[in-house]
């Protein structure tokens, strides 16, 4: 393609401008910023990427946004050796008007305008190649992977000297892939349907293998039967024979069984003769006891009845006896009352004399008590009033003592004062408390200094004497002594301390008679106790010492009255003792007579009733005895009515030779039963018995197993398994079908995806070193000769080399990044075939290149678009400079 | 004069290993609705009785529903009915016909034929029944039970009902237990018999005399069957006025619904494929009908792709399309639709590769490795009532590339890149 003439109208900042540019060669697009230089570019992708209808974002940005104008772009442009003048408006009135220049020309509008370009393009413009020889302002230079591009691989396959493209290659890789990822994804893992029908296979794999389990199992039953099935027919066969034997056997054991019997029928049948001849033993014994108890009973009832009248004799007897012994006791117990009597007369007596001693005596102890008394009431009166103990007599001495001593220190300690009075009256006045001395003109005196002492001569002298300290202390003590002796003394009520000492000897007096007289009185009164004895100490006589006095007067009175009556009383107590004396001895001879009497009398008695009680049962045994052998006689007449003593000796003799008889039958059969081996026979007939019982266990046991078999084959059976696993086979073929249908296609795809790849990689791998060459002759013009690059197989450029240097494209700078960028551009440029080539475009590139670099890029932008003159290179740019080294470079200056 | 239905070889339960799910479904649906018609042909023709011999059910362990579907036809049909069990459902351990569900639920006007000897079935007829009491029994049946009858009263219908190869068709002498005809023929001759009904061949053929027969399956079951679907209706007088060797009349009537249809067919060009495709199309009752395809000759490979176009239309419509490897030989020819593909560059160095693996492989390789197996008629299909034996070696998909895959691709390329689609 190539762009000559541009024209906007109303789009974006721009009102009206056209652009005319040079069909080859370099040519710049100059002006200041924002005078549109891009949106130019901007302006013709919209005409061919937008129907005039449209109203998508990018054509309502061509919209000024000041105005409310359409914006209206036109351009005339060679694409496939066909020249036209294609316009469009968008947004309001739109339209698309074509114009076909050249030997036919045409003029269309409308869809048809816009079919006829979209059909020119789609036949001419390789999309890829346009896009891809753009380099738009602030882009990173790198160029979009041109493998896609038909017109550059075909270029680079005419290169490359081979034909490696193919057009519509890359649709048909598309296809297989879509196809290959029906099957496989990214990773190349059966997915989807494949996936699906695998699933399906493997799970008809595991129900074939479990359904031919179950049938299996189901033969192994059907094994298992057959086997059981021979078991139970050997278990029975075992029985059968187990049985004859057992039939044998019973056979046997009932023979045996005969003789036995006859055995224990004779035995009975002794034993039977036996009992018989027994009872005839007994019957007869019984008759014989009958007779002798008769006989026995008789006689003994005699010899009692003698017996009886000889005891009747003999009581009569005994009973006068008793008589006689009753009367002896009656007179004997008489005598021992009047002896009583008589004993107690004596003793009452003898008191009596002793109660009148007595009183005598008590009267007299009552007289004495009295005296006592009433000495003990004076020692108590003589008591002083203010008894002084004598302790306190000597506390008061002690007292006295002291002071006597302080006052016989003082004196000798102080001294004396010698008064000698020459002609007035001297007056010693000492200071303790006494009255002044007056000593008298012309006389003198001596007076000790026992205080503070002042001498005065009145008008004339006065002198004062001052004790030391020590006599002033003395002094003291000495007074506080004498004032604690005289309160002492006051209230004790003496004069003196030889008073108090008298006090004191008085006081131990009377205590000491009041002591004596209460000694005396509980002397006296202790026989009559020790609370006597106190009152009496505390000077009382006790009333009751009066009391008893008195209630031993009325006894003696009493006694004296009442004996008046009887006779003289004895005269005194001696004599009332002898006369007690000889009353007790009368009391004990008559009492020894009582005793006797008494025993006579109850002996006599015992015996009386012993001979009673005897004659008494003596009675009662006759009685019985007559009645029992009334009884006898009569059981015997009845006995001897059925059968008499001679016809019961004749039946035992009978009984007794049929028992023989049996005995001998017995012993026969024994030898019988002896002979026919009962033991073997029981023996074989219970072992055989056993044995039938065992196999019949045996037998149960395997027909139980059997019959637990048969229920669960029947039960396989009745399952179907064998269908059941058919069925399973049948879905396991059909899952195996689908799965090999969709595992061809699966397949195929794989196969077909992996080799085209592989071949289209090595493809790609042939394209590579043209491109390489044309990249690296233009850079090397500009860098120099150790200029590289490192082209991949999609055609990027992934590196750069530069002095053996190896750099990553992506480390590269800004400006190293668009230097080369522009270079794979143009060398892009250069290959491919003029006819189909598209215009470089580098809007506002190589800002940050040196000035050294711009220049040879300069050299070599012109030498790229000028040697061939086929490449048209269109540069945007605000600083025209940057290109000044362009050889024969146009300008076309754009302004507002 | 007796008239009544012989028939035989129903095998109830059988699964086919070529036929999908749906198609089995409806296949073993068939062999139970067959029983329905027979009820319906017997009451039209004024049968007195149908006779089944052997090969009721395909197996003896059959699941409830099958056998109570059985069971719930035969109640449909209104005359009674005598099956006698044949080798594949004989009287051995885990019979069917000893199951309780069978005791407690076939119809009181079914008789299973389960003692050998004469059965009286009606007044003046009478069934001498030989069922097989194992499957693998040593010696040939029949001849003790025939051994053991004289020739019945007169006016009385005797025929045997038994079932087995018989030796006419049994040449090599595989069967220990297969029948010799010529005691059939003498005891018919003399009287002793009057029909002889056979089972165990699933074809209608007459066996070396006019009153020996087998009645075939009522449905077919294999390709090999060469005369399957009938039903006999069999005519017996005895009268006196009849004669001795012409009172038996037999007239087969059609029943079936499904076919087995082997076809064998050369695809060397457009008009073979647009034979092929005729005539698989002008196939009636498609769904019932089981085609075994062999194809050989030499295909291009737009050819080829029309081809498996073809068959995979057909194959949705058919009641299975079977397409066993030994039957198909078809050879990619050439490289003339490639080239007129117009493909370039590397994409034509990519199919060279391809095709120098693809080689000279038959083009055809649908049939499925496991199905290589192929029914014998007489003794059913492997894993049946003897066991389960082995299944073949299963599938695995996901194989390495090789030549099948490579013949795969360069179908799929010619697809992709006419930018066509299925």
């Amino acid at each position: 393609m190539r762009l000559h003439r541009l024209t906007l109208r109303n789009v974006k900042g721009v009102r009206a401008r056209t652009v005319e540019l040079p069909d080859s060669g370099v040519v710049v697009l100059e002006g200041p910023n924002e005078i549109g230089k891009t949106t130019l570019l901007e302006a013709f992708d919209a005409l061919l990427a937008y129907k005039s209808s449209s109203r998508a974002a990018d054509v309502r940005a061509l919209q000024p946004v000041d105005r409310d104008e359409a914006p209206e772009v036109e351009a005339e442009f060679t694409v496939g050796g066909t020249r036209v003048r294609y316009a469009k408006r968008w947004l309001r009135q739109p339209s698309t008007t074509l114009h076909v220049l050249g030997a036919r020309p045409q003029q269309l509008t409308g869809d048809r305008a816009q079919q006829h370009v979209d059909a020119l393009l789609d036949t001419h413009l390789d999309r890829t190649l346009f896009d891809a020889l753009r380099y738009a302002q602030a882009g990173d230079g790198s160029v979009a992977p041109l493998v896609s591009s038909t017109v550059l691989t075909a270029a680079l396959d005419a290169a490359a000297g081979a034909r490696q493209h193919a057009e519509g290659s890359e649709a048909i890789l598309e296809r297989v892939d879509a196809e290959y990822r029906l099957y496989f994804t990214a990773t190349g893992r059966p997915t989807g349907d494949y996936r699906a029908a695998m699933a399906r296979q493997t799970q008809a794999q595991d129900d074939v293998a479990e359904a031919h389990r179950r049938v299996e199992e189901g033969s192994e039953l059907l094994l298992r039967q057959r086997r059981a099935r021979g078991w139970v027919a050997r278990r029975q066969a075992e029985l059968d024979e187990a049985r004859r034997e057992l039939a044998l056997a019973e056979r046997a054991a009932v023979a045996v069984r005969e003789v036995t019997a006859r055995h224990e029928a004779a035995l009975e049948a002794l034993a039977q003769a036996q009992e018989l001849r027994a009872g005839a033993v007994r019957a007869l014994a019984q008759r014989e006891r009958l007779v002798s108890d008769e006989r026995t009973l008789t006689s003994s009832l005699e010899v009692a009845r003698r017996s009886r009248s000889a005891d009747t004799e003999q009581a009569d007897q005994l009973r006068a006896a008793l008589l006689a012994a009753e009367e002896d006791a009656a007179r004997a117990a008489r005598a021992v009352e009047d002896a009583e009597a008589v004993e107690e007369l004596a003793r009452a007596d003898a008191g009596h004399l002793a109660d009148v001693r007595q009183l005598a005596e008590s009267e007299s102890l009552l007289r004495r008590a009295g005296q006592l008394v009433e000495e003990v009431r004076h020692a108590r009166q003589q008591l002083p009033a203010q008894p002084v103990p004598r302790d306190v007599a000597r506390r008061v001495r002690r007292l006295q003592d002291r002071h006597d001593v302080l006052v016989t220190q003082h004196t000798a300690t102080t001294p004396a004062l010698a008064v000698e009075s020459l002609g007035a009256d001297v007056h010693v006045r000492v200071a303790d408390g006494s009255d002044p001395v007056v000593v008298v003109a012309g006389t003198a005196g001596r007076i000790g200094v026992s205080h503070d002492t002042t001498v005065e001569v009145p008008g004339g002298v006065r002198i004062r004497v001052l004790l030391p300290e020590e006599a002033l202390g003395r002094v003291s003590q000495i007074e506080t002594l004498r004032d604690q002796l005289q309160r002492e003394l006051e209230e004790l009520g003496a004069g003196s301390v030889e008073e108090v000492d008298a006090l004191a000897d008085d006081t131990e007096s009377a205590h000491g008679a009041l002591r004596d007289a209460v000694r005396d009185a509980e002397a006296v009164l202790r026989p009559f106790g020790s609370a006597l004895a106190a009152q009496a100490a505390s000077g009382v006589l006790p009333a009751v010492l009066q009391e008893r006095v008195e209630q031993v007067r009325r006894q003696v009175r009493q006694h004296a009255d009442a004996r008046s009556a009887e006779g003289p009383l004895p005269t005194d107590e001696s004599e009332a003792r002898a006369v007690v004396e000889s009353a007790a001895v009368v009391l004990r001879a008559a009492r020894a007579e009582q005793r006797r009497t008494g025993s006579v009398f109850a002996t006599s008695r015992e015996a009386v009733t012993a001979l009673t009680r005897r004659l008494d049962q003596a009675e009662g045994r006759i009685e019985a005895d007559s009645a029992r052998l009334g009884t006898l006689q009569a059981q015997l007449a009845a006995t001897r009515g059925e059968a008499s003593d001679a016809e019961l000796r004749e039946r035992l003799t009978a009984h007794e030779e049929r028992s023989l008889a049996a005995g001998e039958a017995v012993r026969a059969a024994a030898l019988a039963v002896a002979a026919a081996d009962v033991d073997e026979v029981l023996t074989t007939l219970s072992r055989s018995r056993a044995r039938a019982e065992v196999a019949v266990r045996t037998r149960e046991t395997a027909l139980a197993e059997l019959n637990a078999l048969n229920g669960q084959v029947e039960m396989a059976a009745g399952e179907g398994r064998q269908e059941l696993y058919d069925l399973a086979v049948a879905v396991l073929d059909d899952a195996e079908r689908e799965l090999q249908a969709i595992d061809r296609r699966a397949r195929a795809a794989r196969h077909l995806r992996t080799t085209l790849t592989e071949h289209r990689e090595a493809a790609h791998r042939l394209y590579v070193q043209p491109y390489t060459r044309a990249v690296e002759e233009l850079g090397r013009s500009v860098y120099g000769s150790t200029f590289g690059v490192t082209v991949d197989e999609d055609l990027s450029l992934s590196a750069r080399t530069l002095d053996g240097v190896t750099v990553p494209y992506a480390e590269l700078s800004g400006g190293a990044k668009e230097q080369l960028g522009i270079l794979a551009r143009l060398a892009v440029a250069r290959l491919v075939d003029p006819e189909h080539g598209c215009p470089v475009v580098i809007d506002d590139a190589l800002g940050y290149s040196d000035p050294q670099r711009l220049r040879r890029m300069g050299e070599v932008l012109g030498s790229a678009a000028g040697r061939a003159g086929e490449v048209q290179v269109i540069l945007l740019t605000c600083t025209p400079e940057r290109y000044a080294a362009i050889p024969d470079l146009r300008t076309v200056r754009l302004t507002a | 004069m007796v008239r009544f239905l012989h028939t035989a070889d129903w095998q109830i339960g059988m699964t086919r290993r070529y036929l999908t799910a749906e198609a089995q479904a409806r296949f073993s649906a068939a062999r139970v609705d067959v029983v329905h018609r027979i009820g319906r042909l017997a009451r039209q023709q004024d049968c007195a009785f149908v006779l089944v011999c052997g090969d009721v059910f395909e197996h003896d362990q059959l699941t409830p529903q099958t056998v109570r579907r059985t069971l719930e036809a035969l109640r449909t049909v209104e005359v009674p009915v005598y099956l006698l069990p044949g080798n594949h459902d004989h009287l051995g351990p885990m019979s069917v016909w000893s199951t309780p569900l069978m005791a407690e639920e076939l119809p009181d006007h079914v008789h299973v034929l389960d003692r050998p000897g004469v059965h009286a079935v009606a007044p003046g007829v009478e069934l001498v029944a030989v069922p097989w009491h194992g499957k693998h029994p040593q010696s040939d049946l029949v001849a003790p039970v025939l051994a053991d009858i004289d020739v019945p009263p007169a006016g009385t219908v005797r025929v045997l009902a038994a079932h087995g190869p018989t030796d006419l068709l049994d040449a090599d002498g595989r069967h220990r237990a297969a029948i010799p005809v010529a005691p059939l023929r003498e005891a018919l001759s003399a009287g002793r018999l009057h029909y002889v009904a056979l089972g165990d061949r699933h074809s209608r053929t007459e066996v070396g005399d006019p009153a020996i027969w087998y009645a075939g399956a009522p449905e077919p079951t294999a390709w090999r069957e060469e005369r399957p679907g009938d039903v006999l209706v069999v005519e017996v007088d005895t009268s006196p006025e009849a004669e001795a060797r012409t009172q038996v009349r037999v007239t087969p009537h059609r029943v079936a619904t499904w076919s087995f249809l082997a076809l064998d067919r050369r695809v060397d060009s457009e008009s073979d494929l647009d034979a092929l495709d005729s005539e698989l199309g002008a196939l009636p009752d498609k769904d019932r009908t089981v085609v075994r395809l062999g194809l050989r000759g030499t295909l291009g490979l737009a050819q080829h792709a029309r081809l498996e176009e073809l068959l995979g239309r057909h194959e949705d419509l058919l009641g299975a399309l079977d397409r066993p490897t030994r039957h198909n030989d078809v050879v990619l020819a050439g490289d003339d639709d490639i080239v007129d593909l117009g493909l370039g560059g590397f994409l034509a160095t990519a199919v060279e590769d391809i095709r120098a693996m693809a080689g000279g492989v038959p083009g055809d390789r649908s049939a499925p490795a496991a199905g290589t197996t192929e029914e014998v008629e007489l003794e059913g299909r492997p894993g049946g009532p003897d066991g389960a034996a082995v299944r073949g070696v299963a599938f695995t998909p996901g194989e390495p590339d090789d030549a099948v895959s490579a013949q795969d691709a360069l179908t799929l390329l010619y697809r992709l890149a006419r930018g066509g689609s299925r």
